[in-house]
């Protein structure tokens, strides 16, 4: 990709994953009560003054409902980004530096945790215990663990290889500060924002896909993404509107949230060089 | 022993570190130093030279305790080094440091050359304010003659460059000792010149050096004192006026003179062929116990002590002040006529 197509990617993907932090943010202020908007005199309203995006069957305003609908993804892919990526970079960076059996029984771990297939584990816990979305988070950020800490490992023992480590240690510093602030902060961080910015996509296709076959997310009255595109099973073809907008945003945010990631990882690598 | 009229600054005592033979592996322990005594005195420099894989690197991390030593004792201005706790290894770390062969593993490749002083600084000189850190960033620069390239970062710098700038960052914690592992290796000839004098420039009465080198050039110029490896163990100690074909003692010193010669002056001589075609007539067991080099001593053949040499380790001999040399050859009364 050349530097100018890459650079309007960047913007583009960034002005929406801004949007939908801004978005994220102020729907968890704004109070919202569904049984409320519930409206018997505007059903199914095309896109108009009052309802930017119209109203779905139940003639609720698509847009508010788009906006308290990421409620149910935004903290939770955040922690399961942050989960990710510091546990993740903490252990890359502990069985890529320390040696004896506690480190080959945390790469061990490692390892079977990364055998999982994650989407079979999580529907799997899901018709076990019906958890949570947060707690669905939880468990896709430690599912995500593995990835994050191989790529640290290797990073962490091609610098050893170097004898990068050594001579820090050498010239005074701790391993603690080599480990924590050089590498994992100064020269993982493109990696790390990679990796975070994929489990949040990751998570909120998760929550949506299991809000659109109902018996698992968030259950209506309460808005998710998922639950509204699933509105597309009883609309018959009757409207567009409530089901196309969270579709489009699902995707469009998808989309920008993989591809922010990708393209400032890259910027920062090549920054690094 | 240590350079006479000198306080001792570094003494090692039997020192043994071995690699391999872990539990299942049938593969041999490698002894990479055995039974290595070696002192340094208060602001002297010794070179330490021998092959690849004598225990050179080995030995310059067991002083400065980057790497685990089986046995043996390692003294720093009187302190153990082995023991001392976190607190007091911070602070010995403050005064013997090391310049490493890789000269990027010294420099983060994120981090202008400034940042990077900024920080050695601040981590060795607490007590200094942000005007005194800058103040001695520009002194320590313009010291190793890197003034002008201040706001670049690694990849910019040459080879002489980066290794210069790990020396300026070593000097910010005012070392006593510095562990230079091969310091010329990779630069070309005239950049290899500036490092020797810039090395001899900044060296005052206080610091001693440990360099370890392959280039028997650097180590004429500026050291005081040779220490030749061979195999993990020491095999001669020897004043560096005395380094040389004619000064030194033990055989395979002589061989790598003899090479370092042939190389130098283009002159054939067919010595070392000799010796090299002496070694391979006669095969001998040679027990771990025995003198590194007796399974290619021509010498120890030519006086019939080859299986003394191959079972017994040699113990060193002073032949001059401040040489001494490992070798039964010596002691043997055949010696001289075949000098």
């Amino acid at each position: 990709m050349t530097a100018k197509w890459s650079d309007l990617g960047l913007r583009l993907s960034g002005a929406v994953v801004v949007a939908v932090m801004v978005v994220g943010l102020v729907a968890l202020v704004i109070p919202y009560d569904p049984a409320d908007a519930v409206s018997y005199d505007s059903l199914l309203n095309p896109p108009s003054a009052a309802h930017w995006l119209g109203t779905d069957g139940q003639g609720r305003d698509v847009l508010m409902r788009l906006v308290k609908g990421t409620e149910a993804f935004f903290l939770p892919g955040l922690m399961g980004g942050l989960i990710a990526v510091v546990l993740g970079g903490l252990a890359g960076a502990y069985t890529g530096y320390a040696s004896g059996p506690l480190r080959s029984a945390l790469v061990g771990l490692l390892q079977l945790v990364d055998t999982l297939p994650r989407l079979v584990f999580i529907i799997l816990l899901c018709t076990i215990r019906n958890p949570s979305i947060p707690l669905i988070a939880v468990v896709a950020g430690l599912l995500f663990v593995p990835t994050v800490a191989t790529v640290v490992r290797r990073k962490v023992e091609a610098l050893a290889s170097e004898d990068y480590i050594l001579a820090h240690i050498a010239h005074g510093f701790t391993p603690a500060r080599i480990l924590l602030h050089h590498i994992l902060w100064l020269q993982c961080w493109p990696l790390l924002v990679r990796q975070a910015a994929f489990v949040f996509g990751y998570v909120l296709f998760v929550e949506t896909g299991l809000s659109y076959l109902g018996d698992y997310g968030v259950q209506e009255p309460d808005p998710s993404w998922g639950n509204m595109v699933a509105q597309v099973k009883d609309l018959a073809g009757a409207g567009a509107w409530p089901w196309l907008a969270p579709a489009v945003a699902i995707v469009v945010t998808i989309a920008s949230f993989l591809a922010f990631g990708n393209l400032v990882a890259r910027k920062g690598e090549e920054a690094l060089r | 022993m240590s350079a006479e009229g000198r306080a001792p600054l570094v003494e090692a005592r039997g020192v043994v570190k071995t690699y391999g033979g872990g539990l299942f592996r049938r593969q041999g322990v490698t002894r990479a130093l055995d039974d290595v005594d070696l002192d340094i005195g208060v602001g002297e420099v010794v070179a330490l030279i021998g092959e690849s894989g004598s225990g050179k690197t080995t030995l310059g991390k067991v002083l400065l305790r980057l790497t685990s030593v089986d046995s043996g004792r390692v003294t720093f201005e009187g302190q153990d080094v082995f023991a001392a706790g976190a607190a007091a290894l911070r602070q010995m770390r403050r005064r013997f440091q090391m310049v490493f062969q890789n000269q990027a593993a010294n420099l983060h490749p994120k981090m202008t050359v400034r940042e990077m002083m900024d920080e050695s600084i601040r981590l060795h000189r607490p007590e200094l304010d942000d005007a005194g850190r800058t103040a001695l960033t520009s002194t320590l620069l313009e010291r190793v003659g890197l003034s002008a390239r201040a706001d670049q970062r690694p990849a910019s710098l040459s080879g002489g460059e980066k290794r210069r700038v790990g020396l300026a960052r070593i000097l910010a914690t005012k070392p006593r000792l510095i562990v230079a592992d091969e310091p010329t290796s990779g630069l070309d000839a005239a950049i290899k010149q500036q490092t020797i004098t810039l090395l001899k420039h900044l060296k005052d009465a206080d610091l001693a050096y440990l360099l370890i080198s392959h280039d028997l050039g650097l180590v004429r110029k500026i050291s005081e004192r040779v220490v030749v490896m061979l195999k993990g163990r020491i095999i001669e100690d020897v004043p560096v006026e005395r380094l040389g074909v004619s000064g030194t003692h033990h055989p395979y010193t002589l061989r790598l003179m003899q090479a370092a010669e042939l190389l130098e002056d283009h002159a054939p001589s067919t010595e070392g062929e000799v010796t090299r075609a002496g070694a391979a007539a006669e095969r001998v067991e040679v027990t771990s116990a025995g003198c590194v080099y007796a399974g290619d001593c021509a010498l120890a053949r030519r006086l019939g002590i080859l299986s003394k040499c191959a079972s017994e380790r040699p113990q060193f001999v002073d032949v001059g002040e401040r040489h001494r040399v490992a070798c039964f050859g010596l002691t043997e009364p055949g010696r001289e006529s075949n000098v």
